[in-house]
């Protein structure tokens, strides 16, 4: 008798044990780790703290109805809408996360384009610059140029520029230049000197008197006698050419002495600076 | 028999109330409807909002449910009804959010490729050369 009854208190504290420590619901436990990972994400904190809160509340709900050993289905629902709400709250914690992403995009974006736009503008300013640069560059060369030919005297013709040289270089019938004659020469070889792009014709000239063939043989000659002043230091050749081109092409009537007298000349044309003469420059 | 007639409209009295009670009893346990009701617009706001594409299996356990909610209500079974009602809520709610954040996830995506292609874009225009400088005529000497 003794002996069964405490074979009986036993099997009543072994029956008592096994209740206490029933284990919860699957659907518990699935929904205390829903509760759980939305509780952890920032985001839920932010977009989904309602729904987060309800699943709380669902879960309290599981947990008091367990612990007061309810029926399984209260503990069921509980836990079902606690899962639930805690899905959810998830969902709107990432759908906050992406749309964060999106404005981040946006401004990316933004940025990009910004940056291109900028780095546009400074390649065309710098561009533009440049062509100022090169603008102002041609605009100087243009000036020295200009400088230099109208120190030689030259003259803006059609056949390019001419510098006239009357008949004061030589004396009568010869054709060595004068000594006083070759300061303004030395000035035509220093101009051709500095700017290599350049080439010269040495044109003689002689008024009518005379035969056409003598003409032509003593303006040649002292064309070339300025060519060798001119290109004395060794330039080369196809720089500074001559030609004799006797009475051909007066500039004044040979009717008179002051005519006559502008007539007799030896006339430098210049070339453009890369070498090339106007049309009707060269007259060889 | 004064004695009985009371006796017996007592009785009487009492299964008059008695009845009233388990009427108004049966009253006092909510119909199923309303919440079937709000279930199928909660169905039916998930599935306008794209649930059908984007969360379909989350959908499709809130129209199950909502189905066994129905099945319940017709079988007169009120308290099953009212849960799996809630439940097919509860489903929806899930499935509408889902597609909502799928739809971001879609945006956040094409954003990010449409930000990729203009940086490289950018990037290929900024390494070729600017177009070159263009020479100015001179003044003929």
């Amino acid at each position: 008798m003794n002996k069964s009854m405490k074979l009986g208190a036993l099997l009543l504290v072994g029956f008592l044990a096994a209740c206490a420590s029933r284990d919860p619901l699957p659907e518990l436990v699935s929904a205390r780790q829903a509760v759980a990972a939305a509780s952890q994400d920032p985001e839920v904190a932010a977009a989904g703290a309602v729904r987060l809160q309800e699943a709380r509340k669902s879960l309290d709900s599981a947990e008091k109805a367990f612990a007061d050993r309810e029926d399984e289905e209260v503990i069921r629902e509980y836990a079902y809408a606690a899962s639930r709400n805690a899905d959810v709250a998830r969902e709107q914690g990432a759908e906050e996360r992406s749309r964060k992403e999106i404005a981040a995009g946006e401004a990316e974006r933004n940025r990009v384009l910004l940056d291109a736009r900028t780095q546009e503008a400074e390649q065309a300013r710098a561009a533009a610059s440049a062509n100022a640069d090169v603008a102002a560059d041609a605009q100087a060369e243009a000036e020295r140029l200009k400088a230099a030919m109208e120190d030689m005297q030259a003259q803006e013709t059609e056949r390019g520029m001419v510098v006239t040289l009357g008949d004061v270089l030589f004396d009568t019938n010869q054709a060595v230049v004068r000594p006083d004659a070759r300061p303004g020469l030395e000035r035509v070889a220093a101009f051709l000197a500095a700017n290599p792009g350049f080439r010269v014709i040495v044109e003689g000239h002689t008024d009518s008197r005379g035969s056409d063939e003598y003409n032509r043989s003593l303006s040649e000659r002292r064309a070339e006698a300025v060519r060798a002043v001119i290109a004395r230091g060794g330039m080369a050749a196809d720089r500074v050419r001559s030609t004799g081109l006797g009475e051909a092409y007066p500039v004044a009537s040979n009717d008179t002495a002051a005519g006559q007298q502008q007539n007799r000349r030896v006339e430098i044309v210049f070339s453009d600076k890369d070498g090339a003469f106007a049309p009707g420059g060269e007259r060889l | 028999m004064k004695t009985g007639f009371a006796r017996s409209s007592l009785v009487a009295g009492a299964l008059i109330f008695g009845g009233f009670a388990t009427i108004t009893g049966c009253a006092g346990t909510d119909k199923a409807d309303a919440d079937i009701a709000r279930a199928k617009v909660r169905v039916e706001q998930a599935q306008q909002g794209g649930a059908g594409q984007f969360a379909a299996a989350e959908l499709q356990a809130s129209v199950d449910n909502l189905r066994k909610a129905e099945a319940a209500a017709a079988d007169g079974d009120e308290d099953e009804a009212r849960q799996l009602a809630k439940r097919a809520e509860l489903d929806a709610d899930v499935a509408e959010a889902k597609a909502s954040r799928a739809k971001a996830d879609a945006a956040a995506r094409e954003v990010q490729s449409g930000t990729d292609t203009l940086r490289e874009e950018a990037d290929r225009a900024l390494t070729t050369p600017p177009p070159p400088v263009a020479e100015p005529s001179t003044e003929q000497m």
